[in-house]
C-alpha cells in the first residue's frame, strides 16, 4: 500500500538519483580518481564546517590554535583519501561534489552556505543524514564521521584529553 | 634494541623484490607461485619450500617488519590494512578489518587461536561432503601449527578490559574461558593490531615466510595479482601490476610469473576476485558466493574506574555460551570477546558527534569494549555475501544484514549489557546511533527490547572474512575440493580462509593454518612424485 511516508521516501530518493545523474556523470564509472590534496582543497569550506560541527568541544576556542587543529584534520583527510582505492576516492569525490552544489545539498538537508556556516545548523544537518532511512544519506554521514573523527584522534596532540598516554617506550 | 630478523635476513641475501622500485618489467619462474602471504600463503610457502620446491610469493601490500612497527594507528592503518582499515561492504553498513602487508592479517591480528570447532567440522562433513575433516584427522594438523607458532595457554593475568568479561560472566552464569595465543616472549603491550614491535607474535611474517626465504624462496611485495592466464584445464602464468606509494596507485612495471602450480591465498574477497578477473571456469556459479564475516556488534561500558583498554594482550577471554546454547543451524549464535581500545578505532566506532562523542572519548580510560561475533553461514537465512568486481576490477563484497541477523544482534546486545552491568558497569552503551547509554540492566533490557535494530544505525564490524571459494566434495557446491584443489583447473589451488564453506564460529587463523598445512603437504607430495 502506498502510504504518504512511502511516497515521500520515493520522491526524495528519486530526486537524489536524478540530481546525482546530472551532477555526477562520473558516478560508478572508471577514470582518473581524484587525489586527496585536490579534493580537500576544493572542498575545504565544507570540510571545515563539518569538522567544526562533528568535533565541537574537542576543539580549542575560535582562533589560530583551532584553525591549526582544523588544518591538521584536513591534511590527515587528504592523506587518508590517497591511501584508498580509486573507486572509493571517486565516491568521496562524488559526495563532496554533491555537497558543493546548493540545490543538491538542500535535498540532502542543508541549504545554507559553507563559509561561516552555523555549527548548530550543520549539526542538525548531520543528524538528519544519520537518522535518515535513505542509504545514501546514512553513507554520507558515516563517511564524514569516520574521516573527520578518525583523522583528529590519529594526532598525538589530541590524546591528552582522552587519557591515552600513547604507545609505551621500548628499551 | 630488538633485532629485526627479516632485515638481517635480507642483508644476508634473502630474495625480496619491492615491485614499486622496479625500473622495468620482471619475469619469474618457479615450481609454485603463491599469491598472498597471510595465514594460508605463509604456511603454504613454508611447507612447499621445505620439500625443495622453488617458491615465488606475490604480495600486494608492503614488506614492513618489526623495526617499522611504532605502535601508531596513523601509520599502521594506511600501511598494513586493506583500504586503510576502512574496507566496507557494498552498502557500507559493515566495516571490515583485513590485513594488506607481508604476513597478511596475521601481522595485525590480535593473536587469538582456536581450533575449528567440532560443530563446524560436523556441519561441513554433513552438508558439503567433506567427510575426511573429522576432529581426529584435523587434530594432528592443528598440533603441528600450534607447535610451530608457539600457540599455548596465556597465563599472564588478563587486562581489565578482558577481566570484565570474565567477572561479569561468572556473576550471570555464563562460562568464560581463556584464549590461547600465538606468542613467544610476549611483552603484553597491547599493540598486536599495529604490528608486533618485539617479534613476540608468531605471525607468518616472523615464522613461515623467513623460513621459506632462508630456503631460497622469492618474495615480491607491492605487486597486485591481476589475472591468471589459463587454457583448457591449466594455468600458465600470473600477471601482476607493480604498485607505487603505500596505497592503490599503479606503478609502471609489470611482473609475470610462470609456474607448474599456482596457489591462490589472497584471503576471502581478494582470492575470489582474482579468479573472477581471470574468468576461470565456474559452471555452477559458486565463485564469490557464500562469503562470511562473523558480523560483530560492539558494546561499550563505563566502568567508573581505570580500564585502559589499550594496554595488555588485547584478547585473552572469550565465551562460547551463546554459540552452544542452540544448534549450529538454529537461531544465529555468537561468541563474546573483548576488543582493544585505541583512539582512532574507538573514535570511529563510538556513536554520536560533538558533545556526546567528546564525552565518550574523554572517558576512554574507564571504558570497556565487548564484542559479539555472530556465526554466519549455517542457516538457510544466512547465505553470506557475494564478491563482485567493479568496472576497474576492484572487488566489492555485497553482504546484506537481514532479520535473522538482527535477531541475534538484539540477543547479543542484551547478553553483553547484562555481563557488563554484572561486572560493575555504571553505564552501558551498545553501539547504535539511537542509544545514548543505559544506567542499569533493567533500563538496558527495556530499551533494547523496544529498539528495532537496523543497518547503519546499529554499527556492525568484521575482522574475519571467510568463504567465496568454498570447498565442497561436489563441483556443484563449491569452487575447490576438500584439498583446496580447483574443481575445473588442475594446477590451481586455493589455500586461505576463502575455502571455508561457512564461517568458523571462532577467530579463524588456526583453522587456516591447520587446513593449509594438510593441503599443502598433499600438494607437495603430488608434485614431488611428478
Amino acid at each position: 500500500m502506498w502510504t504518504r511516508r512511502r511516497v515521500i521516501f520515493v520522491g526524495v530518493t528519486g530526486a537524489l538519483a536524478a540530481g546525482a545523474a546530472v551532477v555526477l556523470p562520473r558516478l560508478r564509472t572508471s577514470g582518473a580518481a581524484p587525489a586527496g590534496a585536490g579534493l580537500v582543497v576544493n572542498h575545504s569550506d565544507m570540510l571545515r564546517a563539518v569538522a567544526l560541527a562533528l568535533l565541537g568541544p574537542a576543539l580549542a576556542a575560535a582562533g589560530p590554535p583551532r584553525d591549526a587543529q582544523i588544518d591538521s584534520v584536513l591534511k590527515a583527510c587528504a592523506a587518508l583519501i590517497d591511501n584508498l582505492p580509486a573507486s572509493t576516492r571517486r565516491e568521496i569525490g562524488d559526495l563532496f561534489g554533491l555537497l558543493a552544489i546548493k540545490p543538491a545539498r538542500a535535498l540532502l538537508g542543508y541549504g545554507g552556505d559553507w563559509p561561516g556556516a552555523d555549527d548548530k545548523a550543520v549539526n542538525v544537518f548531520l543528524a538528519g543524514l544519520r537518522e535518515s532511512s535513505i542509504g545514501l544519506k546514512q553513507q554520507a554521514y558515516f563517511a564524514l564521521h569516520d574521516m573527520v573523527l578518525g583523522s583528529f584522534y590519529a594526532d598525538s596532540a589530541t590524546w591528552g584529553a582522552t587519557g591515552y598516554p600513547g604507545p609505551p617506550k621500548l628499551a | 634494541m630488538f633485532v629485526d630478523p627479516i632485515k638481517e635476513g635480507l642483508a644476508k641475501g634473502w630474495l625480496h623484490i619491492d615491485a614499486s622500485q622496479l625500473g622495468k618489467d620482471a619475469v619469474l619462474e618457479a615450481d609454485v607461485c603463491i599469491i598472498g602471504t597471510g595465514a594460508g600463503g605463509g604456511i603454504a610457502a613454508d611447507v612447499l619450500s621445505s620439500t625443495g620446491l622453488k617458491v615465488v610469493m606475490i604480495e600486494e601490500g608492503m614488506l614492513k617488519t618489526s623495526s617499522d612497527f611504532r605502535m601508531l594507528e596513523s601509520e599502521a592503518y594506511p600501511t598494513l590494512y586493506q583500504e586503510s582499515a576502512s574496507r566496507k561492504t557494498a552498502d557500507k553498513a559493515i566495516n571490515i578489518l583485513q590485513g594488506r602487508t607481508v604476513g597478511g592479517s596475521t601481522t595485525v591480528n590480535w593473536t587469538s587461536s582456536f581450533r575449528t570447532p567440532a560443530a563446524t567440522l560436523k556441519h561441513w562433513r554433513e552438508r558439503f561432503g567433506l567427510t575426511d575433516l573429522t576432529d581426529e584427522h584435523m587434530a594432528g594438523w592443528f598440533k603441528l601449527a600450534e607447535q610451530l607458532l608457539s600457540i599455548a595457554d596465556w597465563t599472564v593475568p588478563a587486562n581489565e578490559n578482558n577481566s570484565v568479561l570474565e567477572r561479569g560472566g561468572q556473576k550471570v552464569g555464563v562460562k568464560v574461558e581463556r584464549i590461547r595465543r600465538n606468542v613467544k616472549g610476549c611483552y603484553n603491550l597491547g599493540y598486536c593490531g599495529m604490528g608486533c614491535p618485539t617479534n613476540a607474535k608468531q605471525s607468518m611474517l616472523t615464522t613461515t615466510i623467513p623460513a621459506a626465504l632462508a630456503r631460497g624462496a622469492v618474495l615480491v611485495s607491492r605487486a597486485r595479482a591481476d589475472r591468471l592466464l589459463w587454457q583448457g584445464s591449466r594455468v600458465s602464468a600470473l600477471e601482476c601490476t607493480a604498485m607505487r606509494g603505500s596505497g592503490y596507485d599503479e606503478g609502471a612495471a609489470r611482473v609475470r610469473v610462470t609456474a607448474k602450480h599456482f596457489v591462490v591465498a589472497g584471503g576471502a574477497i581478494n582470492s575470489p576476485a582474482l579468479l573472477l578477473r581471470s574468468k576461470v571456469p565456474d559452471p555452477y556459479g559458486r565463485l564469490g558466493r557464500r562469503t562470511f564475516l562473523h558480523p560483530s556488534l560492539i558494546s561499550g561500558a563505563e566502568m567508573g574506574g581505570k580500564v585502559e583498554g589499550w594496554s595488555g594482550a588485547p584478547q585473552t577471554m572469550y565465551s562460547d555460551h551463546f554459540l552452544d546454547a542452540q544448534p549450529v543451524d538454529g537461531p544465529m549464535g555468537f561468541k563474546l570477546e573483548a576488543a582493544p581500545v585505541h583512539p582512532v578505532l574507538y573514535a570511529i566506532s563510538v556513536n554520536g558527534m560533538a558533545e556526546h562523542h567528546r564525552m565518550r572519548i574523554t572517558n576512554m580510560t574507564s571504558t570497556q569494549v565487548m564484542i559479539a561475533l555472530c556465526r554466519d553461514g549455517f542457516h538457510p537465512e544466512s547465505e553470506g555475501g557475494t564478491v563482485k568486481l567493479l568496472a576497474d576490477g576492484f572487488p566489492q563484497l555485497d553482504y546484506g544484514l537481514n532479520r535473522y541477523f538482527f535477531d541475534a544482534a538484539k540477543r547479543a546486545f542484551l547478553a553483553m549489557a547484562e555481563i557488563q552491568f554484572a561486572a560493575g558497569a555504571k553505564e552501558v552503551f551498545p553501539v547504535d546511533e539511537r542509544i545514548d547509554g543505559y544506567r542499569n540492566w533493567a533500563e538496558a533490557k527495556a530499551g533494547l527490547d523496544r529498539l528495532d535494530l537496523r543497518p547503519f544505525s546499529t554499527r556492525v564490524a568484521s575482522a574475519h572474512v571467510m568463504g567465496g571459494c568454498a570447498m565442497a566434495a561436489s563441483d556443484k557446491d563449491g569452487v575447490v575440493n576438500g584439498f583446496g584443489r580447483h574443481h575445473q583447473i588442475e594446477n590451481l589451488s586455493v589455500m586461505d580462509g576463502s575455502v571455508f564453506p561457512t564461517s568458523i564460529g571462532a577467530n579463524p587463523q588456526l583453522s587456516i593454518y591447520g587446513l593449509t598445512w594438510r593441503n599443502a603437504a598433499r600438494l607437495a607430495g603430488e608434485m614431488r612424485r611428478g
